[in-house]
C-alpha cells in the first residue's frame, strides 16, 4: 500500500513540477488565490474582522483574496500554518494579541511568531470596556477599585489568556487587588451571567455589550484604551480612573511567513495601506468597535514586540502556564 | 394581546416585500443545502456569505442567514433519518427512532413529520416571540453555573430514558461520552488533557467529527459486514405523506415537543439541545408502548422535532433582546447586525421596530418555506435510498470526507472520524447504543464548565446546588426521573431472575 | 422483508435466527461489554493521570477524568455480575477486512487533499480533484457486489459535481487541484 502511494506520490509531484512549478515572479502576483489564514473558527469577532478586511483588500490588491479557518492548538495552529507556508505571498495570516504576544508566554510553541512571522501591517485597534452587573452596585471605575479592596470581586472573563482576561489581570496587578477569575467559553455566555447577577464584572469588547450600556442594563466604568472611545464619549478611560499606567486593547495584524521577496511584500503592504484608508473597511471596522491602525512594518515589529514583554509580565505574575 | 397582532401585522408588512420573501427563499433553500450536507454547518456558511449581506438591506439580510439557520436545522433532521448521520447535537435524537423508521419503508412519513412538527412549532414559537420575549429573556438569566449545572444532570438523567436495551450499558455510554467531551485542553487552565500530544485532539473532539465516524462511518462498517441487513431500505418506501389520521396521531408529541422546546430554546450557551431529548424522554415516558420506542415510533420523532425547531427559534430571544447571541450561528447574526449599523440589545425593539417585527414575521414565512421546499424534495430524497448501496455508501463516505475537512481544514479530523468509525461498529457488535454516548458527550462539555464555574463562584462549596431554589429543583427532578427509570427495570431483573 | 430488520437493533433478547454459540463460551457478548467497559476506565486513568487533581474552587482539571473513569470501571463490573447467569452469545463476526477498503480510501483522502509530510517522504497537495475520488473509489471496492466501470464513473462525476458543490457554490476554501490549475 505504502509503495503504491510512494510510487503514486512520487508520479503526481513530477507531473506538478512540470505544470505549476513556474517560478512565481512578482509583477505576475497575484497570479492566484491569496489565502487568508485565521487561527479561529468561522464566527468569532478576529474572523468577522479578516473577512471584512479580506473583502476590501482583495478589490486594493486585484485578485481574488480567501478567508481559512485554521483553529487548533489555543489558535497557535494559525501561527504554525502561516510560518510553515512558502514565503511567495499567497499565504497571509491575521494575527491577534493573543497567538502573537501572549500565547509564547504560556505555551511551548513550535513557531515563535517572532522569529518566523513578517509583521506586515497592524489593521485594526479595538479598545475594551469595563462593564459592571446588577449585582455590584458602583457607578465609577473608583468605586470599583475600592470594592474589590474591601473584598474580592469575581469577574468573567471570554477565556483563559484572552484579551479579555490579560487586560482584567494587568488591572487587578497594578491596583493591587485580588480578583477571583470565571472563564468562560466568548463574551456571550460571560454577559449572559453578568446580567443575570452570577458576577460582579468584566472587560469586554465594546461591540459585545454596547446595547447594553446604551440601554443602561449594564454601567460602563471605563474603557481600556489610551484614549476615550467616539460611540462612548461619557465613559472616562482606566487611566483617568486612578490607574494612570494603565491602557489595553484587542488589536489585529496582517502577517507573512519570514522572507517575503521584496516586491512582493512591498505590493502586500500597498495594498494593506489602501485597505486602511477606504472609508468603506473604516466604517465597518468602526462598526465592529475598532479604529484602524496606521503601524506598518518595523512599527508594527516594535509595537509587538512589546506588547510580548508586557503581557509577559502580567502572565508570568499571574502565574498562568501550561505545561 | 392586541399590541402584539399590531406588532406582528407590522412584521408581516415587512417582511411579505417580494424582495424579503426572496431573501428569505434563497436562504432557506442555502440552509437546507448545507443542512443536508454533513460536517458543512450553518456557522461556516453564514459566515462566508457575511461580506456578502453589505450590500444587501439590513431586514433582507438578517431575515436570509435567518432563513439559513432553520434551513439547515431541519436539513441536518433529512441527512439523520436517510442515513443515521446526525450533523448537529440536536439532530441525534431524530436519528434513533427516524432512521429505524427509514428501515422500515417509512422515511416518507419520518420526513413529512419532521416538517410538518417544525412548522407547527415554528408558528407557535413565532407568536411565542412576539407575544413573551421579554419575560422568556428573564428566564434565561435566571440560570447562572450552578442552576446550569443542575440542569445538565438532569438532562444526563434523561438521556438515560434514550436507552431502549440495558440500563447498565446505557449508564455507561452516557459517562463514557463525558469523558470523552474531556479531552482537550482545559478551558480553565488551557492546559492539555489526555491528548497524547497529539495535535488533533489540542481542542477536543468536535461533535460533529464523533457524530459522523461514530454513526455515519460506524453505520456503513456495519452494513459491509452484514450484507444481508443492508439492501431492505430500498425494497419498500411507503407513502410519502403521513394521512390525517397519523397527523392526529402525532399532534399532542409534536405540541408537547413545541413547548419543551420553547421554553429550553431561551437558555444561555445553547441551552436548546435539550430539548429534542427532554422531549423524547417525555414521549417515551407517556406512551402506550414505550418499549417500541427505538424501533421507529413516529412520536418519537415528530415531538423531538418540534421541540428542536421550536428551540432554534426561541434562542433567537435573548439575541434580539439582549443582543446575546447563545450559540455561535447566533453571534454571527450579531455580526451581520453590527455591519449593517445596527446595534443589537434591548434597543433594536423601540429603534428599529420593522426590522425586529420582520425578522421575527420572517420565521414564520421561513416555515411556511421549509414546508413548501422540503414536501415535495420528500419524494427525491427518498428516491435517493433507491441508489444501490454500492454506490451510496462511497458517496457518502466521499461527502462526510470533504464536511469533515471543512470543519477545520484539518486532514486529521478525517482520519479520527474513520477510527471513531471503528468504535461505532464495536459499540454495535456489543450491543451499546450510541445516542447516549453522543447526548453525554455534548452535555459533558457544558457540565464540567458550569461545575467550575460555580465552584470558582461559591469558593468551593457544593452547597451552591442546593442553597438555589431553582438549581435544588432541577437537581430534585432529576432525581425523581432516575428513580423512574431504575425502578422498572430493577423490578423488571427481577421477574427474569423469577422466571428463569 | 422489513420485519427481518427491525429486530436486528434489538438488544437483550436472542437475535433470530439463533446465533451460533460463541467460540469463547466463557466470554459471551455481554461479559465482553463488560470487560471492554473495564479496560476503557483504566484506559481513561492511565490517559489522565498527570492532571491534578485540585484546582482552583477545589476542582482541578483531573477531577472529572478520574472519577468519570472510575464510573465507568464499575459499571464494566457491574455488566459482567448482572450478566453473568445469562446464556453466552456471540458478538457475530467481526469482518474487519471488509471494512479496510473503507478505511483506506478516507486516509487517502485526508493525506491527498492538503498533502501530508510523513518525514521520509511527502505528498503534495493534489486536492480536491484527486481526494475525491481516491475516496469513493476505495470505499466502493469495500462492496461485494463492486461493478469497477460503474464505480469509476460514478467517482468521475461525483467529484465534478463535489468540486461544483463546495468549492464554487458553498464558496469553501478547499484546493481543487493545484498541480494542474494553480489552486
Amino acid at each position: 500500500m505504502l509503495k503504491f502511494t510512494r510510487r503514486f506520490s512520487l508520479a503526481v509531484s513530477v507531473a506538478t513540477i512540470s505544470l505549476a512549478a513556474l517560478p512565481a515572479m512578482a509583477q505576475d502576483y497575484p497570479s492566484k488565490p491569496v489565502t487568508i489564514v485565521v487561527s479561529y473558527a468561522a464566527g468569532g469577532g478576529t474572523d468577522a474582522i479578516a473577512r471584512v478586511f479580506a473583502a476590501r483588500f482583495e478589490k486594493a490588491l486585484g485578485g481574488r483574496v480567501i478567508v481559512e479557518n485554521r483553529p487548533g492548538a489555543a489558535a497557535n495552529m494559525g501561527t504554525d500554518v502561516a510560518a510553515k507556508s512558502d514565503p511567495d505571498g499567497y499565504t497571509l495570516l491575521i494575527g491577534n494579541q493573543g497567538p502573537m504576544v501572549v500565547n509564547p508566554h504560556i505555551f511551548k510553541l513550535r513557531n515563535d511568531p517572532a522569529e518566523t512571522l513578517d509583521p506586515i501591517a497592524m489593521i485594526a485597534d479595538a479598545t475594551l470596556v469595563v462593564v459592571a452587573g446588577p449585582r455590584l452596585q458602583v457607578h465609577s471605575m473608583q468605586e470599583l477599585l475600592k470594592q474589590a479592596k474591601a473584598g474580592e470581586l469575581v469577574y468573567g472573563s471570554a477565556g483563559n489568556a484572552s484579551a479579555s482576561h490579560v487586560a482584567t489581570l494587568l488591572m487587578g496587578q497594578m491596583a493591587e487587588i485580588k480578583l477571583k477569575h470565571v472563564p468562560y467559553k466568548g463574551a456571550g455566555p460571560a454577559i449572559n451571567d453578568l446580567l443575570g447577577g452570577h458576577i460582579d464584572f468584566m472587560v469586554t469588547t465594546v461591540p459585545s455589550v454596547i446595547g447594553l450600556i446604551q440601554d443602561g442594563t449594564l454601567k460602563a466604568l471605563a474603557v481600556t484604551g489610551k484614549d476615550r472611545f467616539a460611540a462612548l464619549p461619557e465613559v472616562p478611560t482606566v487611566a483617568e480612573s486612578g490607574l494612570p499606567e494603565y491602557s489595553a486593547s484587542a488589536w489585529y495584524g496582517l502577517l507573512g511567513p519570514k522572507g517575503l521577496p521584496e516586491d512582493v511584500r512591498t505590493k502586500v503592504a500597498d495594498a494593506t495601506a489602501k485597505t486602511l484608508a477606504d472609508p468603506a473597511f473604516i466604517e465597518s471596522l468602526r462598526k465592529d468597535g475598532g479604529v484602524p491602525s496606521h503601524l506598518v512594518g518595523q512599527a508594527f515589529a516594535d509595537f509587538m514586540a512589546a506588547e510580548r514583554t508586557r503581557w509577559g509580565e502580567v502572565v508570568k505574575a499571574a502565574d498562568i502556564k501550561v505545561e | 394581546m392586541m399590541a402584539m397582532f399590531e406588532h406582528l401585522g407590522l412584521g408581516l408588512s415587512v417582511a411579505f416585500t417580494l424582495q424579503n420573501i426572496f431573501f428569505c427563499f434563497i436562504g432557506c433553500l442555502i440552509g437546507t443545502l448545507v443542512g443536508v450536507l454533513p460536517g458543512v454547518g450553518p456557522v461556516a456558511t453564514i459566515s462566508i456569505l457575511l461580506p456578502v449581506t453589505l450590500s444587501l438591506d439590513p431586514t433582507g439580510a438578517l431575515i436570509m442567514l435567518a432563513g439559513i439557520y432553520y434551513g439547515a436545522q431541519y436539513g441536518g433532521s433529512t441527512t439523520a433519518i436517510l442515513v443515521n448521520i446526525p450533523g448537529e447535537a440536536t439532530a441525534v435524537v431524530t436519528a434513533i427512532d427516524g432512521h429505524e423508521m427509514a428501515k422500515k419503508g417509512q422515511a416518507g412519513l419520518a420526513l413529512g413529520l419532521a416538517a410538518i412538527g417544525s412548522f407547527i412549532a415554528g408558528t407557535f414559537a413565532t407568536i411565542v416571540i412576539a407575544a413573551l420575549a421579554m419575560p422568556m429573556t428573564k428566564l434565561g438569566l435566571l440560570f447562572g453555573p450552578a442552576e446550569y449545572f443542575s440542569l445538565m444532570i438532569m438532562g444526563l438523567v434523561l438521556a438515560v430514558v434514550l436507552a431502549h436495551g440495558s440500563l447498565v450499558k446505557a449508564l455507561a455510554m452516557i459517562v463514557a461520552g463525558v469523558l470523552l467531551s474531556c479531552v482537550g485542553a482545559d478551558m480553565e487552565t488551557g492546559r492539555e488533557r489526555m491528548t497524547f500530544g497529539l495535535q488533533m485532539l489540542t481542542d477536543g473532539i468536535e461533535f460533529v467529527v464523533l457524530a459522523m465516524g461514530v454513526f455515519g462511518f460506524g453505520e456503513i462498517f456495519k452494513n459491509l459486514a452484514d450484507p444481508e441487513k443492508r439492501d431492505v431500505m430500498r425494497g419498500t418506501i411507503g407513502r410519502l405523506l403521513p394521512t390525517l389520521k397519523e397527523l392526529r396521531q402525532n399532534l399532542g408529541a409534536i405540541l408537547r415537543g413545541t413547548g419543551l422546546g420553547s421554553i429550553l430554546g431561551v437558555l444561555p450557551g445553547n441551552g436548546a439541545i435539550l430539548a429534542p431529548f427532554a422531549s423524547y424522554a417525555l414521549e417515551k415516558r407517556i406512551s402506550d408502548r414505550p418499549q417500541d420506542f427505538g424501533k421507529g415510533v413516529p412520536q418519537a420523532v415528530s415531538g423531538p422535532e418540534s421541540a428542536n425547531n421550536a428551540g432554534a427559534q426561541t434562542s433567537f430571544i435573548p439575541l434580539l433582546t439582549l443582543g446575546l447571541p447563545p450559540n455561535a450561528v447566533m453571534a454571527l447574526m450579531v455580526g451581520a447586525m453590527m455591519i449593517q449599523g445596527i446595534v443589537p440589545g434591548p434597543q433594536v425593539i423601540q429603534n428599529n421596530p420593522d426590522l425586529f417585527w420582520g425578522l421575527v414575521a420572517s420565521m414564520w414565512i421561513g416555515n411556511l418555506m421549509l414546508v413548501v421546499i422540503n414536501l415535495p424534495l420528500i419524494g427525491v430524497w427518498v428516491k435517493l435510498l433507491k441508489v444501490p448501496y454500492r454506490l451510496l455508501f462511497p458517496a457518502i463516505v466521499a461527502f462526510c470526507c470533504i464536511g469533515l475537512f471543512s470543519i477545520s481544514n484539518d486532514a486529521g479530523q478525517v482520519i479520527m472520524a474513520g477510527i471513531l468509525g471503528l468504535l461505532g461498529f464495536a459499540l454495535y457488535k456489543l450491543q451499546f447504543e450510541a445516542a447516549p454516548l453522543a447526548l453525554g458527550f455534548v452535555l459533558g462539555r457544558l457540565l464540567e464548565e458550569k461545575l467550575r464555574q460555580a465552584l470558582i463562584i461559591s469558593d468551593g462549596s457544593m452547597t451552591t446546588f442546593l442553597t438555589s431554589p431553582l438549581s435544588a429543583v432541577l437537581l430534585m427532578i432529576g432525581l425523581v426521573a432516575l428513580i423512574i427509570a431504575v425502578l422498572p427495570s430493577m423490578r423488571k431483573s427481577r421477574d427474569e431472575i423469577f422466571t428463569d | 422483508m422489513t420485519q427481518e430488520v427491525i429486530h436486528v437493533d434489538l438488544p437483550a433478547r436472542p437475535p433470530t435466527p439463533p446465533a451460533s454459540p460463541p467460540s469463547y463460551p466463557w466470554l459471551g457478548r455481554e461479559r465482553l461489554a463488560g470487560l471492554s467497559l473495564v479496560v476503557f476506565g483504566l484506559f481513561g486513568l492511565w490517559a489522565g493521570s498527570d492532571l491534578p487533581f485540585q484546582g482552583e474552587g477545589g476542582v482541578g482539571s483531573g477531577l472529572l477524568p478520574r472519577a468519570l473513569s472510575i464510573m465507568i470501571i464499575l459499571l464494566g463490573l457491574m455488566q459482567i455480575a448482572v450478566t453473568w447467569n445469562d446464556r453466552a452469545e456471540t458478538t457475530g463476526s467481526w469482518p474487519i477486512r471488509d471494512m479496510l477498503p473503507v478505511l483506506i480510501g478516507v486516509f487517502l483522502f485526508a493525506i491527498t487533499i492538503r498533502g501530508y509530510d510523513f518525514g521520509a517522504f511527502s505528498v503534495p497537495v493534489l486536492g480536491m480533484a484527486v481526494a475525491t475520488p481516491l475516496s469513493i473509489i476505495f470505499s466502493g471496492i469495500a462492496a461485494k457486489d463492486v461493478r469497477y466501470g460503474e464505480l469509476l464513473i460514478f467517482a468521475a462525476i461525483l467529484t465534478v459535481v463535489c468540486i461544483a458543490l463546495f468549492r464554487y457554490a458553498l464558496g469553501l476554501s478547499l484546493a481543487v487541484a493545484p498541480w494542474l490549475i494553480g489552486y
